[in-house]
């Protein structure tokens, strides 16, 4: 009888949060399947499909997504915990504590204002490099104009701007890790590599799990820092889904071929998050 | 002997590698502070540094608008995440609840929907109701984003709080939302300011939603608004960087105040 009473109000406390789910999660996937298979006059309920597969931009952004997803995951977690493993050594507090502030502020920045402020490092004529452009004859018009080097240098603000989210959690991690288990090891004889080898890094792998899933999701849904700077151009050496999605939808006016190329989307995203969870496992 | 050098080194080194990392961020604010029209070079920069770039758009009624904009689309985010998360957290972690954990699963997998999916499956029905071009359907969608996180990390900070403190006070006869807001809102106060200033900051600095649902320039925030300069003052990069560098200033700092606890917050349940 209690319980049955606590689980009524247990019921009410949920509610709004649950109107959520259904107006984030199931609302959305049902309009996006709706429009992705709905059959217009003659046509099978396939053909936004089949309409996609014969474009060879859908191939393209797929890789360069795959290639975006991929590298900035690595670099984002390599370099998060490198710099972590920089700051957790036993310096002045104060002084590690600004530090650590201070490498956090592109986190805190507007992905547009990184946009802005990349534009302008890459610039063939404003940037304080514009000499270092004009240096190396491929990137002349800037990296950003170059079809071999444009997705390098989206990437790499990508890198510049997400890193510091990540430090932050291996950061909090390492300094919740015990100081007598490293103690322990220096005494037993183990060297540096073998300490970070064989104690930082299991303690760290269901983190890490977490932490590459959440950029998974993170780096597939990277719109703004790509779309404010290439458009995902030159001739679509930068795009990525989620431009190519927005143009289908918001620039050609084609919803149910945008939801179709969504579904491929969110297929991506589940099936690399789901490799990854899987690894955890082994 | 050895030791000092290494730490002196060691100091030595991470502020090298602090101060390459931020080099964009000082180059943007030197630029911000140049006169318009002159060359992008150093020469007696210090002796022309000027902060009339900021005068003229903290002067501008065109900034204030969209910065009020984007407080009152942050702000109402900020609200619905802060009650409705509360609720929704006290509930996962005080209540028994039928499914609760599939609950919990599918409000995180919100997470996983790609926003410009969420742009396109909203646009009609946003049409529909009217809020198209309304700073209403932006708060909307924020809070949509910024709930899952929201829940998780208010659902850690009451997991902490022993179950006896506020089942006494309800002993006591305090009614259950009496017993929430003396007793839990005080002790997870850090936690409520993680997620306050956490979801402020996102929906402050969004922009694809904004892109698509805001057309008229007084419903602009600053994240799409920031455009316009180029337009207003040709390719003006020095007024677009003094917009920049205002724009980011609140939000840096609120965010630097509160980060240590997001961290905590977020980290809490994962220790499982």
């Amino acid at each position: 009888m209690a319980s049955a009473r606590k689980s009524w109000i247990g019921f009410v406390f949920f509610l709004p949060a649950g109107l959520f789910v259904f107006l984030g999660v199931a609302l959305p996937l049902v309009e996006i399947l709706r429009l992705a298979f709905q059959s217009g006059g003659k046509s099978s309920g396939f053909a936004q499909f089949s309409e996609l597969v014969r474009d060879p931009v859908l191939s393209a952004s797929l890789v360069n997504s795959l290639i975006f997803v991929v590298v900035s995951v690595v670099l984002h977690l390599f370099f998060g915990l490198l710099l972590a493993i920089l700051l957790n050594q036993e310096l002045n507090p104060v002084f590690i504590r600004t530090m650590r502030s201070l490498f956090l502020i592109p986190w805190a920045i507007s992905p547009v204002v990184v946009a802005t402020v990349w534009r302008l490092v890459y610039h063939p004529e404003l940037s304080m490099f514009s000499g270092l452009w004009k240096m190396i004859p491929v990137v002349q018009q800037g990296p950003l104009a170059i079809p071999s080097t444009a997705l390098a240098a989206v990437i790499l603000i990508n890198v510049w701007f997400a890193t510091p989210f990540y430090l932050m959690f291996f950061l909090a991690r390492l300094q919740a890790t015990p100081k007598g288990i490293y103690e322990a090891a220096i005494i037993d004889g183990a060297g540096a590599f073998s300490r970070f080898r064989y104690i930082t890094l299991p303690s760290l792998r269901d983190l890490i799990v977490t932490l590459a899933i959440f950029d998974v999701i993170a780096a597939f849904n990277t719109f703004d820092l790509i779309w404010l700077t290439t458009q995902g151009g030159p001739i679509h050496y930068t795009e990525v889904l989620a431009t190519y999605i927005y143009k289908i939808a918001f620039r050609q006016l084609d919803f149910p071929l945008a939801a179709a190329a969504g579904i491929v989307l969110l297929g991506c995203i589940l099936l690399l998050s789901g490799l990854i969870w899987k690894l955890r496992e082994r | 002997m050895k030791k000092s050098f290494g730490r002196k080194f060691a100091y030595i080194f991470i502020t090298g590698i602090l101060i390459t990392y931020l080099i964009p961020l000082f180059y943007i604010i030197s630029v911000s502070l140049r006169k318009v029209g002159s060359a992008f070079s150093w020469d007696d920069f210090w002796r022309r540094m000027t902060l009339e770039n900021y005068a003229a758009i903290l002067g501008s009624e065109h900034f204030m608008t969209y910065l009020r904009n984007s407080l009152i689309v942050s702000t109402g985010a900020t609200l619905v995440c802060l009650v409705l998360g509360l609720l929704a957290a006290y509930s996962f972690s005080r209540l028994r609840l039928w499914g609760k954990e599939g609950l919990f699963v599918g409000l995180l997998s919100i997470r996983v929907m790609p926003p410009v999916l969420i742009a396109i499956a909203y646009f009609d029905i946003l049409v529909r109701f009217r809020l198209y071009d309304t700073m209403i359907a932006l708060i909307l969608l924020n809070s949509l984003l910024n709930m899952p996180l929201a829940i998780w990390v208010l659902r850690n900070y009451l997991q902490a709080v022993p179950r006896e403190l506020d089942e006494a006070a309800m002993m006591d006869g305090c009614s259950r939302l009496t017993a929430i807001r003396k007793i839990l809102v005080p002790l997870c106060a850090p936690g409520l300011a993680a997620v306050a200033v956490q979801t402020f900051v996102l929906s402050w600095n969004e922009y694809l939603f904004a892109l698509v649902f805001i057309t008229s320039n007084h419903n602009k925030p600053a994240t799409v608004a920031i455009f316009d300069f180029i337009g207003q003052w040709s390719t003006n990069y020095i007024g677009i960087m003094a917009f920049a560098v205002l724009m980011s200033l609140p939000v840096v700092i609120a965010f630097l105040a509160v980060q240590r606890y997001i961290v905590k917050g977020l980290l809490a349940g994962s220790d499982k």
